[in-house]
Order: C-alpha cells, then structure tokens, then sequence
C-alpha cells in the first residue's frame, strides 16, 4: 500500500510539468552516418497555445571534431532572419535569429504539413574517435513571446544524438546539399524593394523569400539609361544585406535587386529612379539642345548663302 | 486522520497530495485559460484524377495552386491578407460581416498567413496569423477565422469615479466581454449593435488608481473570437481626451504601418551602439532581440 501510493506520487509529480509553452527540437533523417556523408538537421518549433511566440534566437553547439557544419538552408522557415545565421566552424557554434511577425501560437488543425521550420543546417559527418556526438542548444538561446516577454519557464530545447559509423560509404554516399540544391528549380518569391529615408539617410529596403532552398544573398546593380534610351550598368554590389544605404546619386539610378537562392535560381525586381531630376539639370537635355542649336545655325548659313548666291 | 497514520505513509500521502494540486493547477492553467479553441479548419480539396485526353495532341492542365479563407469581420471593413509578413490581398466584407479572400499564383511550401480587419473608426484588430503547409495543384481553404474585435477608449486618462467610454466594432449582434486589468479582472457585458459597433461605460468608481489596460473578445452562435488588441488608460486624479497619437508602438517611419520597413530600419541598428530613441523600444539603450519581437508582436504589413 505504501509503495503503491509513492508511486503514484511519483508519477504524478513527473507528469505535473507537462503544460509546455514551447520547445525547440531537431530532427534529422537517420540517427547514424558514415564519415564523409553530408545531411541536413531541421530545427523545429513547438508551441502549446495560448503562447505565442514572436521571436527566437539560437545558438546551436556541436562537436567540430565529429561534425563539419557547411550551411544554413532558411528556406521554408516560418522565421524573418534579423541577420544571416552564422556559422562557427572553429567554435562548433551555428547562431540564428528571427521574429515571426504576428506571432506563432501552433499548428493549425488539418494543416497538411508541420509549418514549423525556423531553419535546415547541413552537417558532414568526420571520420573521428568519437563515433557518438550530440548537437545541443547552448543557455544564451532565447524565446521571447508576445511584445518581448523571455518564455523562461516551460520552455524545452531538445538536443540531437548523432552516431557516426567508422565505415565510410563506398559509393553513393549521402547528399542531402546536393539532393536539396537539385530539386529546387523554382527562383525566389517575387518582392518589391523601396527606397526609404531616415534620418537624411537615404536605404534600399528588400526581403523575399525562397521556399525550397532559401535565399542564399542578394545583389545590386545600378543602371542608367544613355541618349537612345538603352540601359547601361554602372555598378554591381554582390552579396548585400537588408537594408542597404544609398547615396543621393544612387537613388537617380535604375536599380536592379536580384536574389539568389542556394541552388542559383534568380528572381530580379527593378526600381526606377526615386528623384525627378530637374530639366536644367539634365545634361543630356542641355547636350541636345546645344546639337540642335548648332545644326540650326549650321542650316541658317547654308540658307542664307544660298540666298546670295 | 493523518495524524494517526505513521510518518512515512503521512509523507506518502500529502506528496500524493501535492502532485494532485500541482496537476491541477497546471491542466485548469491549459482550461480555463483565457485562450479558447479556434473555430478555424484547414480543409484539403483534392483535385479529380485528370480523365484521358478527348484526341490526340490534348493536352492536361494542371490544377491550380490556392488558398481560399473565409470568415467573418466586421460589416463593410476592409480584410487585410499577409504573406510572410507581407499585404497580398484586400477585400470589402459584406454586410453581414462575412468574407472571403483567395490567393492563386503562389508556389507550394510553408507560409504565415496573417489577417486584419479595419474597423469604421479605423482602428485595426489584432493580427490573426494561420502556418499553413500549401501543396502544389491542390485548393487549401481556411475556414472559420472570426477576426477579434477592436478597441479603443475615448480617454487617455479618467479622473477616479467618472465614466470611461471602451468601445470598437465586432460581428452585428455578437456579445462582447471587455476585460479590464486591474488587481481583480474586471468583466464587463455589453452588446454589439446591427453595424457591428459597441460601446462600455466603465465606472471608474471601483477601478484601483494607476495603469490599466482593456480588451475584449465577441461570442457570436457559439463561437467565441480571439482576444481583441490592448489598450491603456489610467485612472488618476483628472480627465485627459484621448488624442491622435503620431507614432504607433514599433511604426519606426511614423507611417501608420509595422511593417517590413520598420524592420529594416531595426535591422540596420541590431547590435549597433547608441541606436535613436525611437529605434529602442525597451529604452534598454540597444537594439536586440527584444526590440524586434515588440514589432512582431505590432506588425501590421
């Protein structure tokens, strides 16, 4: 009867903690790889409602020794990356952080998928000593909920163990980059980039995102168009982060934006020039004027000796 | 009784005890909290098998990808649909409220679709937000999205014992909660009208001095609305007018939107020193994490 009865206190106990707020967790295909063998590990957000989650911030820690990290997908994430997610190869450290505007309280019932991505991260398996390593949320990640409130209490970060085999695969060994890379041949989403000002300072403002791959960096490239109406380009700015600040010439520009996602596919949008420029100022204008001005006088000559003549 | 049982069945028997109470404040946390269960569904039409082509060289169109959402605003507003955070659609709801929205053109993956409404004041609802995995060639429809009321007061501040206007518009016919903060919640009842408007007379006679912020939630055939927006008053020692305010929390270009180029704006100073006042929501004296999940939490689109 007492043990009965400690048990079920015990149990009861276990289960008291179970009202969740949210939990972070990995996942990934296979608990085991070979050396040399490239897969993807999906970070995952659980959320029990009422809470509603409107930003995170990860720092994911693993052992570089066993694991090479070579990439963070953001494609189909639910988040809006405040920065790139970074890599630290040497440290063993990957950090991210977004918000999910509006806010995430859980799935959808009926919703088809999970629709809980914040991010894919591509890890190659090392040949190593240590075949069992763990990929683990460091103390610093944070879940902030509503406008800014830390979820510090019922708030889980679940680890992943990872095994590796000390066979390496012979042929065919898996890919998960390349398989990724290969399937998506759709561009980017289409967006529409502005052009705003604070502070007398002048921003390219820009976001889209890629649903398969993910957008992998943005470029800009600044146009003018000559006399005959044709497009030359003046400069090119690879690799551009939101937002990006422009100078007053720049804004008189044609400027192209093109994203880029991982597997190469492009989606352009074109902004024309912000600033009306004033005739008198339009030097083509004053250049056209002046050939005219001097055919004019060219053909009054010839008419007038013609005349005499 | 216990006092008669020996010491170790007595310990036995008041942790049993414990883990019940603790249980139960933890699963009356999950019921009776002020979140309800959404009336909204996520249906699938599976398009019909293609039937073989009529003659040679026909061809098979592939069915189209969409999202339809359907629910019920406010009589006459205007529905706001994001896409990841940004406006994708508009339209007019009837006069009974209800609406439909339908989103063709967009590639299969996983989305945040959000929702607004405006109401005849323009004040604009909370922002209900929908993850949604959308599948190529298939029609997802969203149904039942009840859009929260709105909610404003016509003073900034009350003097103590006087009335304090809490009003916003809803479904025609629905009845609204207003929920005050106070040391003990106060609820109020009250009516929406036949356009959707209601309005609350709070005596301030009852209401502790200090902050205080309202909301409310419509219940309409059974369906009760998220929580409304919140709003401040402040229940003090005179009566201030509730005036236009320029800025809106987190609309960082005062353009009445929290929206991608707030964010930008937010960006720009993340992790940068002596950031503008305006950029730091927290007044923490950095932009961080905190910063930006105010403005998720006010976006707009």
């Amino acid at each position: 009867m007492k043990k009965i009865i400690f048990l079920l206190s015990i149990f009861c106990f276990l289960i008291s903690g179970s009202a969740l707020a949210a939990e972070i967790y990995l996942e990934s295909s296979q608990p085991e790889y070979a050396p040399n063998e490239t897969f993807n590990v999906d970070i995952r957000l659980n959320v029990t409602s009422p809470e509603n989650v409107t930003a995170i911030e990860g720092y994911l820690k693993f052992d570089n020794q066993s694991l090479k990290a070579i990439d963070f997908l953001p494609g189909n994430s639910i988040l809006m990356f405040i920065e790139t997610p970074k890599i630290n190869q040497e440290q063993g450290i990957v950090s991210f952080s977004g918000i999910i505007p509006g806010g995430y309280t859980g799935r959808l019932p009926g919703d088809p998928g999970q629709s809980n991505l914040l991010g894919k991260i591509i890890f190659q398996a090392q040949k190593t000593i240590n075949p069992e390593t763990n990929i683990h949320f460091l103390d610093n990640s944070r879940v902030l909920l509503d406008d800014g409130k830390e979820a510090k209490t019922n708030l889980v970060f679940k680890p992943l163990d990872i095994q590796i085999s000390s066979q390496e695969v012979a042929f065919n060994p898996l890919d998960d980059l390349a398989k990724i890379k290969e399937e998506d041949k759709t561009p980017p989403e289409e967006f529409k980039p502005e052009i705003v000002k604070i502070d007398d300072q002048y921003f390219l403002v820009f976001n889209t995102q890629d649903k398969q791959s993910g957008i992998d960096h943005y470029e800009i490239r600044f146009f003018q168009s000559n006399i005959l109406g044709q497009l030359h380009q003046i400069s090119l700015t690879e690799k551009v982060v939101n937002p990006h600040p422009l100078n007053i010439s720049e804004i008189k520009n044609i400027i192209e934006v093109k994203a880029i996602d991982k597997a190469e596919n492009e989606r352009i949008a074109t902004l024309y020039p912000q600033i009306q420029i004033k005739w008198y100022k339009n030097y083509w204008l004053w250049s056209i004027i002046i050939i005219l001005a001097i055919l004019g006088l060219i053909i009054w000559r010839l008419f007038n000796l013609k005349k005499r003549l | 009784m216990i006092n008669f049982l020996p010491e170790s069945r007595k310990f036995s028997i008041l942790f049993l005890i414990f883990s019940v109470v603790l249980n139960f404040y933890f699963f009356s946390g999950k019921v009776f909290s002020e979140s309800v269960t959404s009336s909204v569904k996520v249906e699938i039409e599976t398009p019909a098998p293609p039937s073989p082509p009529p003659s040679p060289g026909g061809g098979y169109t592939p069915s189209e990808t969409k999202v339809i959402f359907t629910g019920r605003a406010y009589p006459k507003s205007t529905v706001t649909l994001l896409k990841d955070a940004q406006i994708v659609a508009t339209t007019i709801a009837g006069e009974d409220a209800k609406f439909s929205l339908t989103l063709t053109n967009i590639t299969s993956g996983s989305y945040i679709f959000s929702l607004y409404s405006e109401d005849k004041y323009g004040n604009r609802s909370s922002l209900l937000t929908f993850p949604l995995s959308v599948t190529s060639g298939v029609t997802t429809n969203v149904t039942g999205i009840f859009i929260s009321p709105t909610i404003d007061v016509d003073k900034s501040e009350v003097k103590r014992g006087e009335v304090i206007k809490i009003f916003g518009q809803a479904i025609p016919d629905s009845d609204i909660t207003v929920i005050i903060s106070s040391e003990e919640d106060i609820y109020g009842k009250t009516k929406a009208d036949k356009i959707g408007a209601y309005l609350y007379n709070l005596d301030t006679v009852e209401v502790a001095m200090g902050d205080h912020l309202a909301k409310s939630r419509a219940t309409h055939e059974e369906e009760i609305s998220p929580l409304s927006k919140v709003v401040g008053f402040k229940v003090g020692t005179k009566t201030v007018l509730k005036t236009i305010g320029k800025c809106g929390k987190a609309d960082l270009n005062c353009d009445n939107k929290v929206n991608l180029i707030d964010f930008s704006v937010a960006a720009y100073w993340y992790k940068r020193s002596s950031p503008p006042q305006n950029v730091d929501l927290n007044k923490d004296g950095k932009v961080d994490l905190v910063d930006f999940s105010i403005m998720a939490y006010y976006w707009t689109g």
